[in-house]
């Protein structure tokens, strides 16, 4: 039992400094198109930038959305992009590149490795693309506590982080299904859709849609739980809205569903070579 | 004339093959009109007052023909200019017998016509039985509205076409289009109208072209200007046109001598 | 106990079949008609350590979906396939230590970064030895002639270049067993050459094994002495390829130049048949295995004032394209 255990770690910290290689070697590419990363980022922080500004002008000319204020918005805007940041840097690549891989048979190399295919993916994936989303999300933060007048103290950061992780883990989950369905069926547009509407769906308070979009933004696909259920809980909103008091099921939810993920990502795969492409 | 027809056809053809991935889109087009319906709807609250002088119904009217108005607008010329140059593929473009300018136009518009027919109507249509479409348009209004819309569409084109040339000199215009696209989002009123914009922005946008190309037809269309107003719409829209057409015209035959002088 | 043993094996493929037209769209969606597709019926074969192997098949033949399954990628539908002992489906990353393999189509080398770069990665990934590596690293760049490009960006490689750094790489871990799919697919000749001489070095100082497929008959001639082809996922032939050439060689072609005619008769039909006789070219075909060449020569100079002459030895591609064809018919 104790052997096996080690074995793991021993697994683990070999798949980080494999990631750790491949970065290197990945950040030594990517100085060759330095400009072009450089101007790559400006680009996306001017996107999001123009929309938080709108969606400030816009909530700022009615007062309130639904009970929340414009910089209240802000936050679960700035939580929710962080959060698809964080899981974007390890794995947007995976979803990017996958279809075009089994499509063209270069998963294939993959397969002919000696190492396990989600962490080797994992692994090889990582980017620094997401910096302009951290980065501007960050800001967007503490400009927005700064205006509801909450002091960022200790223990405040500490649930911020807390509902950032999670929210992270949610994020990557739907990148992994979204990934792991190009196994089963060569367009995965529909999932790529689904995912960036509720992405949409989850910069503004899930209680000012229908019903239905609350439940599916709570039990299908769970963007609830990224920013919507514990930031209210944060920020002491009255409940309205959502399925109830889920704020505590956030950690529950994001691990539930993160496992899933991965149990899905993985039995596509094995699903990939009973049936080749 | 004919070889208008000829390219409008065959672009339309190319295009016209019906696919899955459309129904997806059309799909998700319609939700994402649903999500701004919820947006304003949860905006105006229970109450429903206006704000601003305008009433939710108008707003929802508004939300609804923005999605159609920023389709029909649209243009991806300065992705197609970035391309053709890149690839070098505009030397044998400029041997079509037809003007470049005119010809990216063509092809512009029969790409937005057909986005039009497949996305943009059919989701924009279900929106409106969906959500009731309440607005008392006078044939005039239609009118004028269709005439700023083109007039729109033009604009942008040729603001596009204009700052587009200049990957001739500067090789790639990704940061231009970036650029291009956020002052598109922020001044046109395709998410946001400028009604209820702050005055420092209002006064901004007053000096760009954007406003004229999704809000202004829109505002016309919902009878929400003086016959004077109208007009002043027109004539700004005219000058911008007359203005970018001399400016796009002047760049672009700079840029056909470097490319026919040094071959791209 | 061969080091890779194929019995009976299956493979069938569920391939759907999309309508076209507006009125189809839902029925693709939902009841997709489908159809098996065969790529593999019911082979077997046995594969010795320190063989050269290649496989010969046209595309959609069954050669890739057999390399994929013994080479841990695919599961077989049905049959049993042992390499070096273990399953190599089911005990995939085990056997992959094992193996080495270049799929010529695409490349795993880092478009952005020069191929020593691919190399250091690779190293990680299968964990070599620093020391062995270097060693490796070293002699491959020497035999391979790579010195010259070794730290230049992939991108900027010529296709030879390239996939000589992809062999290299692929046998960086020291595999006992080689796949190879297409290596040389449009490269120049001196690079071909030197690819196959690499490959057939490796094989004779370090016995790896080593499968090989390719469209270029001269590559499976040079280097393979046994050979397997496939036709519709079944196996046509499998032995060695001087038994192949016995077998399925019935004619030669003999070509001369000549400066005129001695007589005015012809070539009658016979064992020597004329193909063509025009501008002081004379071309023929004849049996080896009836005449030698002297007594062709002989024979032919009986008619024509021979200048010169030339015979071209019998060329695989022609006797695979004729099993094809009997086949079809």
């Amino acid at each position: 039992m104790r052997e096996a255990v080690k074995e793991s770690v021993r697994e683990a910290v070999w798949y980080l400094r494999l990631t750790y290689v491949f970065t290197g070697k990945a950040i030594k590419a990517m100085l060759t198109y330095r400009c072009s990363f450089v101007i790559n980022c400006i680009s996306q922080a001017m996107d999001y930038a123009v929309a938080f500004l709108l969606m400030w002008v816009m909530i700022s000319a009615f007062d309130s959305l639904n009970g929340w204020n414009a910089y209240e918005v802000m936050l679960l805007y700035s939580f929710s992009l962080f959060a698809y940041g964080i899981a974007g840097t390890f794995f947007f690549n995976i979803m990017n590149h996958l279809p075009g891989q089994i499509w063209k048979g270069g998963f294939d190399d993959v397969l002919v490795k000696p190492v396990k295919v989600l962490p080797y993916l994992l692994a090889s994936s990582f980017i620094c693309n997401y910096i302009a989303h951290i980065t501007l999300s960050i800001l967007v933060m503490g400009l927005c506590f700064h205006a509801l007048e909450m002091p960022v103290t200790l223990w405040l950061l500490a649930r911020i982080i807390r509902i950032l992780l999670f929210g992270s883990l949610i994020y990557g989950g739907l990148f992994l299904i979204v990934s792991g369905s190009a196994f089963l069926v060569t367009k995965t547009d529909a999932l790529f859709h689904i995912m960036f509407f509720f992405r949409e769906v989850s910069y503004y308070p899930l209680s000012i849609f229908p019903k239905v979009i609350q439940i599916m933004a709570t039990v299908l696909v769970p963007y609830g739980f990224i920013n919507f259920y514990p930031l209210r809980e944060l920020l002491g909103k009255e409940e309205t809205g959502g399925l109830g008091y889920l704020a505590g099921w956030s950690p529950v939810a994001a691990i539930v569903f993160f496992t899933m993920a991965c149990l899905f990502f993985n039995l596509s795969a094995r699903q990939y070579k009973s049936s080749g492409s | 004339m004919g070889l208008c027809k000829k390219i409008l056809s065959i672009s339309f053809k190319e295009k016209s093959i019906f696919r899955f991935d459309y129904l997806v889109n059309t799909l998700f087009s319609f939700f994402y009109i649903v999500l701004k319906v919820y947006l304003w709807k949860g905006l105006y609250g229970i109450s429903g007052e206006a704000v601003s002088g305008i009433a939710l119904n108008d707003m929802l009217v508004y939300s609804i023909l923005s999605s159609f108005t920023a389709g029909i607008t649209k243009t991806t010329v300065m992705n197609d200019l970035n391309e053709s140059v890149l690839s070098g593929s505009i030397s044998s473009n400029l041997l079509l017998p037809i003007g470049l300018k005119k010809y990216l136009f063509l092809h512009s518009v029969t790409k937005n016509i057909f986005l039009t027919l497949y996305g943009i109507i059919p989701s924009v249509l279900a929106a409106m039985l969906f959500f009731g479409f309440h607005a008392e348009i006078s044939p005039v209004n239609l009118v004028l509205y269709v005439l700023s819309v083109i007039m729109g569409t033009l604009i942008n084109f040729l603001y596009n076409f204009l700052f587009g040339s200049s990957v001739i000199w500067f090789r790639n215009s990704f940061f231009l289009n970036n650029i291009n696209s956020v002052l598109l989002n922020l001044f046109s009123g395709a998410l946001v109208p400028l009604w209820f914009f702050p005055e420092p922005m209002k006064i901004l946008s007053v000096f760009l072209p954007f406003r004229y190309i999704v809000f202004e037809p829109i505002a016309v269309l919902l009878n929400t200007k003086s016959a004077a107003e109208t007009a002043y719409v027109f004539a700004m829209q005219l000058f911008w046109l007359v203005f970018l057409f001399c400016a796009a015209t002047a760049v672009w035959n700079r840029g056909r001598n470097k490319i026919m002088i040094q071959g791209g | 106990m061969s080091l890779i043993k194929v019995e009976h094996v299956s493979k069938n493929y569920e391939v759907i079949l999309q309508r076209s037209g507006a009125k189809n769209v839902w029925r693709n969606l939902f009841c997709p008609d489908k159809k098996v597709v065969y790529a593999v019926q019911d082979i077997s074969f046995a594969i010795e350590a320190g063989e050269l192997v290649g496989f010969i098949g046209e595309n959609g033949a069954g050669k890739s979906t057999t390399i994929k399954m013994i080479s841990g990628i695919l599961f077989p539908a049905s049959g049993n396939i042992t390499v070096a002992g273990i399953c190599p489906y089911l005990k995939r990353e085990k056997n992959a230590r094992n193996i080495g393999a270049v799929f010529g189509q695409r490349s795993r080398l880092n478009w952005d970064l020069p191929m020593l770069d691919s190399f250091e990665l690779h190293k990680e990934i299968y964990r070599i030895d620093p020391v062995r590596y270097q060693k490796n690293v070293d002699m491959f760049i020497e035999m391979l002639h790579m010195q010259d490009f070794c730290n230049t960006p992939v991108r900027q490689l010529s296709l030879g270049q390239r996939m000589k750094a992809e062999i290299a790489l692929s046998l960086l871990h020291e595999p006992a067993i080689l796949y190879l799919d297409e290596p040389t697919i449009g490269l120049d000749v001196l690079a071909k050459q030197q690819i196959r001489e690499f490959i057939k070095e490796r094989n004779r100082r370090e016995g790896i094994t080593t499968i090989l497929t390719s469209h270029d008959m001269k590559d499976l001639d040079s280097v393979c002495r046994r050979i397997i082809i496939l036709e519709k996922g079944r196996i046509l032939f499998d032995g060695a390829i001087e038994r192949f050439k016995q077998e399925y060689t019935k004619e030669s072609i003999a070509e001369f130049t000549y400066a005129g005619k001695c007589s005015d008769q012809v070539i009658p039909d016979g064992p020597v048949r004329v193909l063509l006789d025009k501008d002081h070219r004379l071309v023929v075909a004849y049996s080896p295995a009836e005449m030698t060449t002297a007594q062709l020569v002989g024979m032919v100079s009986a008619y024509y004032e021979i200048n010169d002459f030339t015979i071209k030895a019998p060329d695989i591609e022609d006797m695979v394209r004729g099993i094809y064809e009997r086949e079809a018919d």
